[in-house]
């Protein structure tokens, strides 16, 4: 077990005022058995009303809204993970993991690389595993290349991609092996940004497998949010009013606490 | 009854001057049409509406029992009568609405429901609306111009009065508020249906809104109204499809949508009509199924009868739509409003060929039905009565009870060979007699 404290902050800033912004955010770590939470600080400002609410998929998400014009909007959090990151968390299957959703659809090409790395035996954790290495193998880092609007068949074409492509590689891939997959956005140790991984169903529960980096998820991984792809677990959403140009910027600290 | 025809062009003048048309994209460009009225009406018996009446509370029972079951328990699918694939991989399944139960565990609170009379006048249901059906309003004031123009047709004839599907739909609206006003909510006048969105609100006093007057705040949904004020909305009977009606939630391009509104839904605070996620019961696969759901869930026995459909999804059915494919008529499950349907009668060898080929490899995409024997239905055309094709689209209400509206859309197809009635493919529409006696 690792303790780690983790900050996670989004800043955007706009350049001519905005109003009438709605905003939902996905930001909060949930508490299962692989890690416990506590939250030391939260900010979301401006805003005129939060309110707390669970998504379809289990989520926890904060929705609000800022009535007046405001030129910045910033959401932070931090806290304490204690993880056990090897553990299953037990959950009922939804059947939804085990079938194509937007970003994971069954794509010729996908289905021409599945044949030809196909594992050939071993139980779903075994192959989940192959499948894994197979596409860290085949699969080259880069950013820039795929942008959020991207789908695992096109990632795959392309052979190049980041951690939202591998991801949805890896998800594609399990599911057409029959195993149930989902997506899992969180933070990892280190400064950096958000990222992104899977997780698979096997026996009872969740195990989570990370291909950018071809580990099994570990003491050093919090989850935020799962869904059946990169658009169930958006960690923030926003609408607003005014025409202007928006600066995103976001920091994510994780490091072991003393 | 001949008084009343006589008045036909005179009904449609004043229908077109009440703004009854339907706008229709083409090439990206919008058109408005009339929707041409015959004022022969479909004339349905006091006996035949008994068992029409009874067959429709049924099954639209059963497919709101369905909805609750899929969004929460899922045990039709556990007691293998529903294969999962068959939901899972529906778009009309929504994960978003996972857990949610409705006020009053109403999920399809306006259904239509379509049906054709065979010859031997035994009714066939062809499809379930359970999502945002249109169309009351079309015979609902053709009744009211045709008793205006004729009076005597209808002290001579012992007709079911209709004009009281306002009052049904307030009813029903009532029953599931969270407390505030009704609101019918409609994406504004380019909208096919814009003339039935203004018309309802008109008659069962709801207020009319546009996304721009309702927003979220303290997870409660306010309309602002002209003065600025703010009032809680209690009901939102919600003419915009599922995917547009909250861009945090769902398609994040909408602007015709309520930003957090799922969440104030999600929280009991507001009663969306109909229930988002209703998609997976009117899914034209799930379809086959709504038989057994009524077996399963009312354990009765249906008292209407699908029209004869094979899913191709199961090997014995592929069999034998591959074998019978040019008598057959073939639907893509994810198409409505007449669109993605083909008859096997009309293709060549070389299309049957392509079509085989589509339904083997796209199993799941396609249901296949015998092309039924209409009972066709009588219009006047340039003076003179000639048979037509005609469909009915039954109401059906869910509040309290379970109530079917004793009239419906009558639509016809106004080219001679054509099966295909929608109005969105240029057919006209009937009044709808119910005897009562």
């Amino acid at each position: 077990m690792k303790k780690l404290h983790f900050l996670y902050r989004t800043t955007f800033r706009f350049d001519d005022p905005v109003y009438n912004h709605s905003f939902a955010l996905r930001c909060i770590p949930p508490n299962n058995n692989v890690q416990k939470i506590w939250i030391e600080k939260r900010h979301i400002r401006p805003a005129d009303s939060i309110d707390e609410m669970m998504d379809g998929f289990g989520n926890h998400r904060y929705i609000g809204h800022i009535g007046g014009y405001h030129d910045s909007f910033e959401y932070e959090v931090s806290g304490i993970a204690w993880v056990n990151g090897m553990q299953v968390v037990k959950e009922k299957l939804n059947p939804i993991y085990k079938y194509p959703s937007k970003y994971t659809r069954y794509e010729e090409n996908l289905i021409k690389y599945y044949k030809q790395i196909k594992p050939q035996q071993g139980d779903s954790m075994q192959r989940g595993i192959e499948l894994m290495h197979a596409i860290y193998r085949n699969f080259v880092y880069e950013g820039g290349v795929t942008d959020v609007e991207t789908t695992a068949a096109q990632a795959l074409a392309l052979g190049k991609g980041v951690c939202q492509d591998y991801a949805h590689i890896l998800i594609a891939l399990c599911r057409l092996n029959n195993i149930p997959a989902r997506y899992v956005v969180g933070l990892m140790i280190g400064e950096g940004f958000t990222h992104a991984w899977v997780e698979i169903f096997v026996g009872d529960g969740w195990y989570g497998l990370d291909p950018t980096n071809d580990l099994l998820v570990n003491d050093y991984y919090i989850k935020i949010a799962h869904g059946r792809d990169y658009e169930d677990c958006i960690v923030d959403k926003g609408l607003f009013y005014g025409q202007t140009v928006q600066h995103q910027e976001v920091y994510v600290n994780v490091c072991e606490a003393e | 009854m001949k008084s009343l025809l006589d008045h036909t062009q005179e009904i449609n003048k004043m229908l077109a001057r009440y703004g009854v048309k339907f706008g229709i994209y083409k090439n990206n460009e919008f058109k408005e049409q009339l929707f041409p009225f015959d004022a022969i009406p479909r004339v349905i018996t006091h006996e035949e509406y008994a068992e029409l009446e009874a067959g429709l509370i049924q099954r639209v029972d059963a497919l709101n029992q369905f909805l609750k079951d899929i969004y929460t328990e899922k045990q039709i699918i556990k007691d293998g009568v529903v294969p999962e694939n068959f939901v899972f991989s529906s778009s009309g399944y929504l994960p978003e609405c996972e857990g949610v139960i409705p006020p009053k565990d109403i999920y399809s609170h306006i259904s239509g429901i379509d049906l054709v009379q065979a010859k031997d006048r035994s009714w066939f249901i062809l499809e379930d609306n359970l999502r945002i059906p249109s169309g009351a309003s079309y015979p609902l004031i053709a009744r009211e111009l045709s008793r205006r123009a004729s009076p005597e047709t209808f002290h001579e004839n012992a007709i079911v009065d209709n004009r009281n599907y306002h009052q049904m739909l307030r009813e029903t609206m009532d029953y599931v508020n969270c407390g505030g006003i009704n609101v019918i909510m409609t994406p504004g006048r380019y909208n096919a249906a814009y003339f039935e969105h203004s018309y309802l609100a008109e008659k069962s006093g709801a207020v009319l809104a546009m996304c721009s007057d309702l927003f979220v705040e303290e997870n409660q949904l306010f309309y602002r109204d002209y003065k600025g004020k703010h009032q809680k909305v209690g009901t939102l009977y919600r003419r915009i499809s599922d995917e547009y009606i909250d861009p945090m939630t769902f398609n994040k391009e909408s602007v015709i949508g309520i930003p957090n509104l799922m969440d104030v839904y999600r929280a009991g605070n507001v009663a969306i009509i109909n229930a988002p996620g209703n998609g997976i019961a009117d899914d034209k696969g799930i379809y086959y199924f709504v038989p057994k759901m009524i077996e399963y869930y009312l354990q009765e026995t249906p008292i209407l009868k699908n029209a004869p459909t094979y899913l191709p999804f199961y090997e014995e059915d592929r069999k034998y739509v591959l074998d019978h494919l040019e008598t057959l008529v073939v639907k893509d499950v994810a198409e409505a409003g007449g669109y993605g349907v083909v008859f096997g009668s009309d293709m060549n060898a070389g299309e049957l060929e392509h079509w085989r080929e589509l339904i083997q490899r796209e199993s799941r995409r396609f249901i296949a039905q015998e092309v039924i024997d209409f009972l066709d239905l009588d219009i006047m055309e340039k003076g003179e009565r000639v048979p037509r094709k005609a469909d009915l689209r039954a109401f059906v209400l869910s509040g309290e009870t379970t109530k079917v509206w004793a009239s419906g859309l009558t639509r016809f197809s106004r080219n001679p060979d054509s099966f295909v009635v929608n109005s969105s493919q240029g057919g006209g529409f009937k009044d709808t007699w119910v005897l009562s006696r």
